[in-house]
């Protein structure tokens, strides 16, 4: 009888807190805001009665959800984006029905199920998730064989352009490092440049990304690997291959010389005004 | 017995979704037929009525098309459903749906043969079937009649009765067939084939067994004597437009040629000059980097194919989900030395070459044939991850990723991009075609502007036109446009302008002429008679 009661008070308190003078209060500009603005404070006065029955489920303790229920209904937020055409009104009023759901049913699937949804709803309300695209890109960035090999994105930070960390025929000794290593050796290795990628990533300053140098070493040791993984092979074919490709790699590190010494500095002259920063 | 029943159980579940995400709303999503859907769908309709293409060329083995080539194995397979429903969107697209859900199906087939003595087959084979079905990449091919479609379909049946040929001789040649047919699907495959082909040889002994490879050799020829009769005719119709969209057509790499070459000045020796900068190197750099430009993660998983009509807004040509299934499956691949890995792995880098060959990279379309490895190595990745991990949280959890992951996809493709790209796919012209239909009686000229979209394609499409009139009636002088494009003048009342004047029209307007020309030429603020607009609301088309 008494819970009943308290019930009843929150349900009361709550629907005039959240109905009374609502086209009004703030001011309606646009009449068609009006019935979007009920539906608002009508999940305003059940989400409060949802938490309610979450912790009374949950907790198992009646006082501790009257109570916690009674207070969310005070807080100035919870009246303040009940009376408005608010996009988080109708996530925390869902986020809320699948806690309760979720505490009623305890089966891991369901529960993730559960979870899937509310993040799917969640994203077309509120796409949060966009804000990780940025990042996201510049990672794929960080990670590309563009940048490995081809172009070097920080060349109004002193780099050169056309070409990347490594030498095109460093490519194939690379990828077999990669292969040939044993698994806790090469994430012993490949470690560090990951967390330096991932720091470059979230960096605001991105494409300053000089960042990367650091990778280096690592790089070569991957890459090393590779070679020797090559040369140590017995089979003539595989020596022969190794050869070639360092015999390139020559012809390669001339053409960087090259373009250091003669295109750079045009490069740079015709973009002077360009430069953030002296280097 | 148990899990025979319950593995053929999940694989029809996935061939029910997989043709539900094909066939649902194929006339209409995408939006609108783009002008390449609708060529093929009057050509194949032309073929039927006349036995002539729309150029007049009695049953030919290469279709001319705006100026372009197109094998002729996708517009013959549209004839049946065209036959039975008409010449209309749907029954343009049938042949892809329907192929697509069938390459879902050979994707079964396929890895189950792939990973023989896997004890893991079963599985990976199912995973790959669905990870194929809920392929963003593969859903907009399967809709589109964008020809790659039916090369993979061909690809893959002719690769899986190869191997399976092992066993018997008829399956062997009958993939000969297939494999060989394949090359009538999509120029591309002109390039991956053969190369498909030797590898697979070393997979099939029976190849070299003296009547299997007479046989198989009679059975090449026979398949491509027509084309070769055809090149013989004119040379085009073997590799198309590859010329002009080569790596090699491209001013790009021949300017900076000339840039560093001038930048070393006359002082410098000729010799060293050229040892520095040559054709030789800067173009094999790029080719190189457009090989690896298909690999870029933006490409894969965030934007995907930038190029007209293959984007879907904010979608890579992958889920996102599988950034983590597909390293991860390539490291299992090769670690855990499957059966037959490296011919997974050689089909995928065989697929990338004839995009890595053009300038317009990264390119989904000309890779196409690398969603199959995908999806496999994909699968694999899962597989292992899954095994690793061991528990049903795990399994819970990436069924649980997947599905908001495809729901994206979903909201993607079937949402934004009628609503987004109705533009890109030449939207507003069955609709500008539907109105003046009811008024062109009232009119001697129609006249239309003819800078995007080859619209004369559409009036011949929508309005049925009968393909041996038009064969007699069109004016074309097959002069190509600056992007190489070739154009009708006019046919029966309509004409269509290339270079079209807005206000000179306006001006010199008289009573007996209607005009159609699209919205982005028209100076703002102009009023006009009637307008079709794109879902967006935004005006596609004015006529006046």
């Amino acid at each position: 009888m008494k819970r009943w009661f308290f019930i009843s008070l929150i349900l009361i308190f709550n629907l005039a807190t959240r109905f009374w003078r609502l086209g009004m209060v703030p001011p309606l500009f646009d009449d068609h805001y009006f019935s979007v603005r009920v539906i608002s404070a009508g999940l305003g006065v059940i989400t409060p009665l949802i938490l309610y029955y979450y912790l009374k489920k949950s907790s198992a303790r009646e006082k501790f959800a009257q109570l916690s229920s009674f207070i969310f209904s005070l807080l100035p937020s919870s009246i303040i984006e009940s009376r408005i055409v608010s996009p988080v009104q109708f996530p925390l009023f869902l986020l809320l029905l699948f806690l309760l759901l979720a505490s009623v049913n305890k089966n891991i699937t369901f529960r993730l199920a559960l979870t899937a949804f509310y993040l799917i709803i969640l994203f077309y309300i509120y796409p949060i998730v966009l804000v990780l695209i940025w990042p996201l890109s510049n990672l794929f960035t960080l990670l590309s064989f563009d940048l490995l090999i081809f172009h070097n994105i920080t060349f109004y930070w002193g780099g050169i352009r056309e070409f990347g960390l490594l030498y095109l025929s460093f490519l194939p000794f690379l990828l077999l490092g990669f292969i040939s290593l044993p698994s806790i050796r090469l994430t012993k290795i490949f470690i560090i440049p990951l967390i330096v990628i991932f720091l470059i990533a979230f960096s605001p300053t991105f494409p300053e990304s000089r960042l990367f140098y650091l990778t280096a070493p690592f790089f070569s040791m991957i890459i090393t690997s590779g070679i020797l993984y090559f040369w140590e092979n017995k089979k003539i074919s595989m020596r022969l291959i190794t050869c070639l490709l360092l015999f390139i790699s020559v012809y390669e590190l001339s053409q960087f010389l090259h373009h250091y010494h003669v295109h750079y500095k045009e490069d740079i002259r015709t973009n002077i005004n360009k430069l953030p920063t002296n280097f | 017995m148990l899990t025979n029943n319950k593995n053929l159980f999940i694989l029809i579940a996935i061939l029910l979704l997989a043709g539900f995400l094909r066939f649902y709303r194929l006339g209409s999503l995408p939006p609108s037929l783009y002008s390449d859907e609708a060529a093929q769908g009057y050509n194949a309709y032309s073929l039927f009525n006349s036995g002539r293409d729309e150029h007049g060329r009695f049953w030919p083995v290469s279709l001319r098309s705006f100026g372009d080539w197109k094998p002729p194995l996708p517009t013959l397979l549209m004839i049946p459903a065209i036959a039975v429903n008409g010449l209309n969107e749907t029954s343009v697209r049938f042949p892809g749906a329907f192929l697509g859900t069938a390459t879902v199906y050979l994707t079964y087939l396929l890895v189950k043969i792939l990973l023989i003595n896997f004890s893991g087959k079963n599985k990976i084979a199912l995973l790959s079937s669905f990870i194929l079905t809920v392929s963003p990449w593969h859903i907009l091919q399967s809709r589109a009649a964008m020809l790659v479609m039916v090369a993979l379909f061909f690809l893959m049946l002719g690769t899986y009765l190869f191997l399976k040929g092992n066993r018997r001789m008829i399956y062997f040649l009958f993939g000969v067939f297939f494999l060989t047919l394949s090359v009538y699907a999509y120029y591309g495959l002109r390039l991956v084939t053969p190369l498909i082909f030797i590898i697979l040889l070393f997979l099939s002994p029976r190849f070299f067994y003296r009547k299997t490879w007479l046989l198989s050799f009679l059975i090449i020829f026979s398949v491509i004597l027509p084309l070769i009769i055809g090149y013989l005719n004119n040379p085009d119709v073997i590799f198309g437009r590859a010329r002009t969209i080569s790596v090699f057509y491209d001013q790009g790499v021949n300017l900076r040629l000339w840039e560093l070459t001038t930048q070393d000045g006359l002082s410098s020796d000729p010799l060293i000059t050229r040892f520095f900068h040559n054709r030789w190197y800067l173009y094999g750099k790029q080719i190189v980097n457009n090989f690896f430009s298909h690999f870029d993660g933006r490409y894969l998983f965030l934007a995907g194919d930038q190029s007209q009509p293959f984007k879907i807004p904010g979608q890579g040509i992958l889920l996102f989900i599988e950034v983590v299934f597909f390293p991860s499956g390539l490291y299992f691949l090769i670690k855990k030395n499957l059966s037959r890995n490296y011919f997974l792995l050689f089909w995928l880098l065989i697929s990338v070459l004839p995009a890595a060959l053009t300038f317009m990279v990264p390119s989904s379309n000309r890779s196409f044939n690398a969603v199959f490895p995908y999806a496999v190595i994909i699968s694999i990745g899962i597989y292992f991850l899954a095994s690793l991990l061991n528990s049903k949280l795990t399994s819970s959890l990436i069924t649980m990723l997947y599905l908001i992951n495809f729901l994206y996809f979903m909201n993607s493709y079937f949402l934004l991009l009628p609503r987004d790209n109705s533009s890109i796919w030449n939207y507003g012209w069955r609709e500008a075609v539907t109105y003046v239909k009811k008024l062109e009686k009232q009119y001697d000229n129609i006249i239309i502007s003819d800078v995007n979209g080859m619209p004369y394609i559409y009036f011949l499409f929508y309005n049925q036109y009968d393909p041996a009139q038009f064969q007699k009636e069109a004016v074309r002088s097959y002069a190509a446009d600056r992007f190489g494009f070739e154009h009708v003048e006019s046919f029966s009342k309509y004409i269509f302008q290339y270079e079209f004047d807005v206000k000179l029209a306006r001006q010199n307007k008289t009573a007996d002429t209607l005009y159609l020309v699209p919205a982005d030429f028209v100076p703002e603020g102009e009023k006009f008679g009637q307008s079709v607009y794109y879902p967006d609301g935004k005006a596609a088309i004015r006529i006046f």
